[in-house]
């Protein structure tokens, strides 16, 4: 429980500050469009500096090709698609508990706009027990990251592998979406930042990279919808770009959203740019580099500004890109009031394990131990919390 | 202390329902989460517990909640229609539960009427298995805890009768609605038009499970 006593006064200073933080519209904002527009046809000049800042450590977004300021307007309805989308959740061993698992859910739903059809949903269930697989070879339990990374993983796995079973589909190719990023996140971090064993890590990359083969096969889209972004890495190259160089960053807190919230209508995508992750240049050797795009899902006076995704070889296909975007944007409508895609919001529905749910499976173990005549114990801390509630 | 899991006989097969969130000497309320495939029926028994006593109702009530979700693709001016079915036919949406309290089972015996105490809230709550609602109704003593509920409306009455008429075999099942006829004209001696209704709804419910 908490002392509010405590508490409230830490609510009063929280609001107090954020009353005093700039507004959406910083004036940073103006200067930046600018840039935007007046930097909008250097790409080669762009690329070269990010390049090369890149090996000094520079990390920001560079231009793919299409002018800075781009504004890709909606493409014509799709007169049919499949949609998929996939989402995971996870229960972590509990070290208190009889027996340690882990438990990964994968909610999976698809839907054919226009058929009038329900969608159809499934799961995927990964269940850890052994001893091989919940500990290290030095007899510690797998850390939480390490954990993290398999539900992840199994998500762009399992996600790939609905893909690969429409690949014929006379709806046309299917439309892949993952809620957030599409690497697992300790991936994306690189190797030396990853705290993963580098076997791991390597198992990690080439599964990556076998799911992405699978979804490129099927002819369809691939993306991950991040909302809400707080990245700036469209900034950090607007930066680079200035005469005077990166140093001396001009632009505080500003996000990449406020900018392209200003600059996008409804419906209209931004150029695609290239991450400067470390692992991308692995994956571009693999053809999987990962591109990103701003794509405005809001209304006329409403912005709503999200991060779209995607392997490269969707954004070399105008067809493949062309449905995705729009699918995008007729998944949000869907769920105007808050814009986002009606299926990620499902699929997380269906990968959330409730607590009711976590409940029921310890007994179901219980019972089944009981049965068996095993009898194991919660540690005496876990007991307190039981009795406490 | 007995566990949840001995306390219920025939596990494998029950179907969980939910838990319970209201419980008073009568009846009870169950929450849950559920497909529109896993709602159960008007008139179904189900089974809780309380220690180790075993108690059975039968539900009266069902009650769906739209969740924030439905709110929002219901302001849509025509949401598409896949989103419709699925929010109908799909989606996970808490349903409440009531159950009108039957009796119990305790030490090898049946009871007819309330337990010394309600279900424990949150209580996991089952359906009943055929075998369980035969034994439960070969006396017909529950039928006036039926007739009497208030929360209960005629028409779950029959739906409850019929659930019980399809527990049994079906050449026992003719025989069990017509001694329930005879039962619900006893109780329902000073009523002509009420026993009228119920026993035209039974003459359905025989219909519907092969008993004519």
């Amino acid at each position: 429980m908490l002392d509010w006593r405590q508490v409230r006064p830490y609510v009063q200073a929280l609001a107090a500050y954020a009353g005093e933080q700039p507004g959406e519209h910083p004036p940073t904002l103006a200067y930046a469009l600018d840039l935007l527009h007046r930097l909008s046809e250097a790409i080669p000049e762009l690329q070269r500096r990010a390049q090369e800042a890149q090996r000094q450590g520079w990390r920001g977004a560079i231009p793919w090709g299409e002018p800075l300021a781009a504004r890709i307007p909606l493409p014509d309805a799709l007169p049919h698609a499949r949609v998929i989308a996939a989402d995971g959740s996870q229960i972590y061993p509990d070290r208190h508990g009889p027996l340690p698992y882990f438990v990964v859910n994968i909610g999976l739903i698809e839907m054919r706009p226009g058929s009038g059809e329900p969608p159809r949903t499934w799961h995927h269930v990964l269940f850890w027990y052994r001893e091989e697989d919940l500990f290290t070879e030095e007899g510690e339990m797998r850390a939480l990251n390490d954990l993290e990374a398999e539900r992840d993983i199994q998500e762009l796995e399992q996600l790939a592998a609905a893909m690969a079973a429409r690949a014929d589909d006379p709806f046309g190719p299917p439309v892949g979406l993952a809620d957030g990023l599409l690497l697992p996140w300790a991936l994306a971090r690189g190797e030396p930042f990853a705290a993963l064993p580098a076997e791991r890590y390597r198992e990690l990359f080439r599964r990556t990279v076998g799911a992405l083969e699978a979804a490129r096969g099927t002819g369809g889209s691939l993306a991950g919808y991040v909302d809400r972004p707080t990245g700036h890495a469209v900034l950090r190259l607007l930066a680079l770009g200035r005469p005077e160089g990166p140093d001396d960053y001009p632009f505080g807190r500003l996000r990449d959203r406020t900018v392209f919230a200003r600059l996008l209508a409804p419906g209209e995508r931004s150029a695609l740019f290239a991450q400067t992750w470390p692992i991308n240049d692995s994956l571009g050797q693999e053809g999987h580099r990962l591109l990103f795009f701003y794509l405005n899902v809001g209304t006329p006076g409403r912005p709503h500004v999200a991060r779209v995704e995607i392997p490269e070889w969707v954004a070399q296909d105008p067809e493949r890109l062309r449905r995705l975007h729009r699918a995008l944007w007729d998944q949000c409508r869907i769920l105007a009031e808050a814009p986002y895609p009606y299926l990620l919001t499902r699929a997380h529905e269906l990968a959330r394990i409730r607590s009711e749910e976590r409940q029921r499976l310890e007994e179901m173990i219980q019972e089944e131990l009981l049965r068996r005549g095993i009898r194991r114990l919660v540690s005496a801390k876990a007991q307190q919390k039981q009795w406490l509630g | 202390m007995a566990t949840v899991g001995d306390r219920r006989p025939n596990r494998e097969e029950s179907a969980f329902v939910g838990r319970v969130i209201e419980a008073t000497a009568r009846f009870f309320r169950v929450g849950s989460r559920l497909t529109a495939e896993d709602i159960p029926a008007f008139g179904a028994f189900v089974q809780t517990a309380r220690g180790e006593t075993t108690i059975i109702g039968v539900i009266y009530d069902l009650v769906l909640h739209g969740d924030e979700l439905t709110r929002i693709v219901a302001l849509q001016e025509a949401p598409p229609g896949e989103v419709q079915r699925d929010m109908i036919d799909n989606r996970n949406i808490p349903v409440e539960i009531g159950v009108l309290t039957l009796g119990y089972l305790r030490e090898r015996g049946t009871y007819y009427g309330i337990p010394q105490q309600p279900p424990a809230l949150l209580e996991p709550v089952y359906t009943c298995l055929p075998g369980q609602i035969r034994r439960f109704t070969e006396r017909l003593d529950f039928i006036r805890t039926l007739v009497e509920a208030r929360e209960a409306s005629d028409d779950v009455l029959a739906a409850a009768l019929r659930e019980a008429a399809a527990a049994h075999p079906a050449p026992a099942r003719r025989d069990f609605l017509i001694r329930s006829g005879q039962e619900l004209t006893r109780l329902l001696a000073e009523e002509p038009i009420r026993l009228a209704q119920v026993l035209r709804r039974l003459r359905t419910a025989m219909e519907d499970v092969g008993a004519m």
